[in-house]
Order: structure tokens, then sequence, then C-alpha cells
């Protein structure tokens, strides 16, 4: 807020219903409490509706003068409205990036109380109502860096109509037609939970870390755009969606059970889209067609981003508190006993992955295919622990953790 | 503490002069009803910031040809419910003092919400509605009707314009008889100021109520209203 202790405004023959406002009301909200507005006027009715107006406004009418046809109205400014200033001075935008506005108004450890849906840096009027939001604390609501990754999000959003090359697409033989649909239905299956799952917290965050609701809506921008395109792929060629194994309602059953956002953010993104991201490797690099490749190439991508805002994010609250450890790896302890049952991935979703990998139903090819999805899910693993090392477990912890994660994959 | 509403004042006026009630929120002419039955003893208690130096404005139609109080004889003035102390009761009494013969104005009374006195502000919205769709040339409604509706943007300047403002006088005042426990009247009273905009709990009632504090009470803003029931012969 500028302090400025005396200001002179020109109100022509305007009058409080037709527009003097606009211009009173914001030089007053500028002044300092005690500060003189002046304001010359034509309008002989303000000489009775300013001195009421500024009573109902609790502002002190001191007093008018007269000059010809000019009235000079001086107005103290009263306490109203009262306003909390946002401790900040104004700046230049240089590269107009998230990361770099927000880094002028960084967010401090705990939220404002009461700005609710107030942008930071707003002055805040004060009398303002209580929100429910139920994370208040930078800890559980996310790292610094997710500005970063909102501006890396909002270059890399790609078009599910026009990036995609869809016209190439012709008819594979039947057993691989058949492979690609089952695998872009568990796929499309996957991201919309991995869709629900964060759009549940959003409304948690208080919205004082606005970076990270931010960046939440282009996560879920991103599952949008690959459910889309997943369904597409498994529609395609005269094939429909494949079949959704019972044990992945199972996983996902659990995977939303998520009590609170960094739970959540942990399942989901640190282990479950981090062993998506191998998983739509393989896919990529045994696509049986360039439009497949394409797909998953991208989804991948999208992916990377919410893997890296996990990561960062259940490493920058385990480095604040101790106690999450227990509370992160209790999560994953009681998807495991949910899952007891579970023994490995959905059964059709392995064979078409075999099948992927083989490139046709040949005996030896089969072989191999089976060779690479086993390589699949040991890499899975071992990236797993690597991500689980990056969030700041010890490599014990990692690896018991890695064990423990769904078959199910996500 | 307990509340009672009441539908009209009359009753409420009733009601604490049979002690049946301890205080009660009243509307300037129920204020001088209370004054008048206790031969002015009553307690005052507490007021409005924007009970204070009300005015009533005469409002007219730029088309209307009126430019002065005068100028009503021979012609329709729309105004407030009868029991309206700033719509009607207050600006006929001071219109008169001003020279008009009311005799010769057509005086047209928007009568609703009859027995809340004018609180409501509906039959000030009604004479402003009456000028602005020009069933009437002339008005009169409280000023605070007056800056808040041009304040909202809800009066279109092009039509309607106010060229006469009546002297100040005040409204609303919590009234208690002179018997009330005055152990009882500093609770009250205490719970009242302590009242703070800034707090979001008290702003939103204080806000409902149009008031952003609660001030001491004063009797001087009643005196034309006395005059003015005599006057008019209004029965107390």
């Amino acid at each position: 807020m500028t302090t400025v202790s005396s200001t002179a405004i020109a109100g022509g023959d305007l009058t409080l219903g037709s527009g003097l406002l606009a211009v009173l009301r914001p030089a007053l909200v500028l002044t300092e409490e005690g500060g003189v507005i002046s304001l010359a006027s034509t309008n002989t009715n303000n000489r009775f509706d300013l001195p009421r107006w500024c009573q109902v406004e609790h502002h002190q009418y001191l007093r008018c003068e007269s000059q010809g046809e000019v009235d000079t109205h001086f107005i103290q400014r009263g306490p109203f409205p009262q306003l909390q200033s946002y401790p900040t001075s104004p700046f230049d935008l240089k590269d107009f990036s998230l990361e770099e506005l927000t880094s002028k108004t960084p967010f401090p450890q705990i939220a404002q109380v009461n700005s609710a849906f107030a942008p930071r840096g707003a002055d805040l009027e004060l009398g303002r109502p209580n929100f429910p939001f139920s994370i208040h604390e930078q800890r559980f609501a996310g790292p610094s860096e997710v500005a970063r990754l909102y501006d890396q999000a909002t270059k890399n959003q790609w078009s599910s109509l026009h990036d995609i090359p869809w016209k190439k697409l012709r008819p594979l033989p039947r057993p691989l037609n058949l492979a690609v649909s089952q695998v872009m239905t568990f796929l499309a299956e996957n991201e919309l939970s991995a869709l629900y799952l964060p759009s549940r917290f959003i409304s948690t965050i208080h919205p004082y870390f606005m970076e990270t609701s931010l960046f939440l809506a282009t996560q879920l921008a991103d599952e949008a755009r690959h459910i889309d395109v997943f369904m597409k792929r498994a529609w395609a060629c005269g094939e429909k969606p494949g079949v959704s194994a019972v044990s992945t309602a199972d996983s996902l059953l659990s995977l939303l059970k998520s009590r609170d956002f960094l739970e959540a953010t942990f399942l989901l993104s640190v282990l479950g889209e981090g062993t998506f991201l191998d998983l739509l490797t393989f896919i990529e690099t045994h696509a049986p067609d360039d439009v497949t490749a394409e797909i998953v190439r991208r989804a991948r991508q999208d992916e990377s981003r919410h893997v890296h805002f996990g990561i960062a994010h259940v490493q920058h609250s385990l480095s604040s508190s101790p106690q999450i450890r227990t509370h992160l790896k209790a999560s994953v302890e009681r998807r495991a006993s949910d899952l007891a049952n579970m023994s490995g991935a959905p059964p059709l979703l392995q064979d078409a992955l075999v099948l992927l990998a083989a490139g046709d139903t040949a005996p030896k090819n089969l072989r191999r295919g089976h060779d690479k999805y086993r390589e699949l899910l040991e890499t899975m693993h071992d990236n797993r622990i690597k991500r689980l090392k990056s969030s700041g477990f010890t490599e014990e912890e990692a690896d018991y953790l890695s064990e423990l994660h769904t078959p199910n994959f996500m | 503490m307990d509340f009672v509403l009441f539908s009209n004042y009359e009753r409420q006026v009733e009601y604490l002069l049979e002690s049946k009630i301890d205080i009660a929120w009243n509307a300037p002419l129920a204020h001088v009803r209370v004054k008048h039955h206790t031969q002015g003893k009553s307690l005052s208690l507490g007021m409005r910031d924007s009970d204070r130096d009300f005015h009533s404005r005469l409002i007219v139609r730029k088309d209307s040809g009126i430019k002065g109080p005068k100028d009503l004889e021979g012609k329709t003035l729309a105004v407030g419910s009868q029991d309206s102390t700033q719509a009607k009761i207050l600006p006929l009494h001071f219109l008169k003092k001003e020279g008009v013969d009311l005799s010769k104005v057509n005086v047209v009374s928007f009568d609703v919400d009859l027995g809340k006195h004018g609180d409501t502000g509906m039959s000030e919205l009604d004479v402003l509605a009456a000028l602005h769709e020009g069933k009437a040339p002339a008005g009169t409604i409280g000023d605070l009707i007056w800056v808040t509706e041009q304040a909202a943007g809800h009066i279109d300047p092009n039509v309607v314009d106010s060229i006469w403002v009546t002297p100040g006088f005040d409204h609303c005042m919590f009234d208690a008889l002179p018997s009330l426990n005055p152990e009882k009247v500093e609770r009250f009273t205490k719970a009242l100021f302590a009242m703070k905009w800034e707090n979001a709990s008290h702003r939103r009632l204080l806000e409902l109520e149009g008031l952003k504090a609660w001030l001491p009470p004063r009797e001087e803003g009643y005196e034309s209203l006395k005059e003015a029931v005599s006057d008019q012969k209004i029965n107390l």
C-alpha cells in the first residue's frame, strides 16, 4: 500500500450515484488513516451527500470551501476499510514465469490465517471469515520448486487431437491389436485414479500455497489427456477396450483410501507413477506402431513431472519432520496388507506386455518377450528404490517399501 | 439474555411499558412514545453510528420542472409509510416549516410494512421506483437510503436528483424503563459496545444492521420529531 498524506481529486459534476466513488474510494484506500483528501466538485448535492456518506463509512468530513462554482471538500480518511498489508514492495517481472512471480512473494512455513482465497500479496481487509482448509503448513503443502514444475507443465502441454499422428494408424495383426487395447485399458483405468485422487486434496490445501494447487491443476489436465489418448488407442483399429481386473480395482481402491495429501502424493506419485515411468518406457520401446509410441512417450514426459513433484514433496516433508517417515511407511504397509492376496500384475496385462515385447506370436519371440517382461519387473524395483532413496529413505527402508508396493504397478 | 421479536413497534412499546421486556430497540417514533409515557424518564442505552444526523431528502425527476420545495404545490409527492419518520413524518414537517402549503400537495403514501415505522426501507425503495418509473415527479426518502442506493449504483443520475435537504435528526435507540436493574443495564451496554468490526462474527451482524460501531445515546436528535408528532396529531 502506498502512503499518501494528501491527495487532490477532481470530481467534476459527479455525484455518489454517477461515478464519483470510483475515484474517491480508491484514493481513500491509498491514504493512511488520518490523511486528508481534497475533492473539487461543481455538484452542490455533494455538500449534503458527502458528509452523510463519510459518516456511514466512518471517514471524517472536515469542511467545504466554495470558490465560484467549485466546492472543495476535505475528507479525512477513517479507520475503514481496515487492512492488513502484505509485506512486500512492488517489483517488475522479467520472464513472467510463475516461479519468478511467486519468488517475489515467497510462501512462509505457515499460511496467513484467514487470507482464504486472497492471492498472496493482496492487502487483506480485516473481519474475514474462517475457511476449512486443513493444510496450513508448507511441509504438507508442497516444496518450493513446485512453481518451476508448474512453468514446465504449462510450457509442455500438448494436444490429444493435434500432436498424435492418428492418421498413421494401421490395423496390426489381431493378437497385437488386442494386446495394445488391453494395455491401453489398463493405463486409462489407472490414470483415472490418478485424476481422482489428487483432486480430492486440492480443496484441503490452503490457497496461500497456490503454486501447489496450480500445479495439481496441470497434473489433472495431464491425466485427462492421457485417459483421452489411451482410450482412443484402445478403441482404434476395430478393437474395443480390454478387461478390467478385480486386482486392479482392489489396488486402486486401496490407493484412494489415502488419508492425506502427503500420503496420497507418496503412494500415487513416488511409488505409483514412478513405477509407471518404467512401464511407459517399456511400452514405448516395444510399441508396434508410431502412434502407440508417441502416446506413451508424451504421457511419460508428463508423468515424470508428477514424479518429480512427489519426490520433492516427500523429501522436503521428511527432512522437516522425522515422524512423517513412520506415517508414510505405515501407509505402504496398510496397502500391502489390503492387497495380501495379490501375487502379480493382472494376468491379461502381463500377457499383453509379453506379446508387445515379442512382436509376434512366434514361440522364440514369446520367450524373449517374457524375459523382457521379467527384466521390466526388476527395473521397476530398482528404480523404485532409487526414487525412495531420493525421497529421503535409507537403502534398507527403500528396499523394504519397494517390495511391499502393489504388483498392480500404480 | 433472551430476545423477543415483535411484528410492530406498537406492541413492543406496550410490552416495554408493562415491563414484560427489559429493553426495546426502538425506531425514533417508538422512542418518542416511550419518552412520552415515562415523562422523559426512560433510559436510553445506545444507538448505531448511522442513527445520528439523519436527514431526509426531497428528490425529484429531472424532467419534472420542480426546483425547490415551493414548486411542490399542485404536484404529486410520493412519501414513505405513514409511520416512517424519515420518509414521511419529518419531511412533511420540515416542508411545512419551509413554507409549503401541504393542503395544495397531492401526498401519496406508500404504506408498506406498517407498524415497522419505516425500518425496512421498503417504502423508500417504492418512492425511488415511483420516480424512476415516472409515476410521481417528486418524493421524500431518508438520506441513508439515498446515499447507500447511490453508492450501490441503483439510482439513475440522469433521471432522479435530490434538490432539498431537511435539518438533521436521530434514528433508533435502545430504550429501557427507569426501573430496570442497573446490573442488567451495565451488562447489556458492556456487551453492545464490545462489538467490533474487525471481529468476523461481529462484523456480519454489524453489516446486517448497517453500522460500523455502537455509540452512546443522545436525546437532542428527537426534538423535531416530538414537534412533528404534536403538530400532525399522531397518537402517542
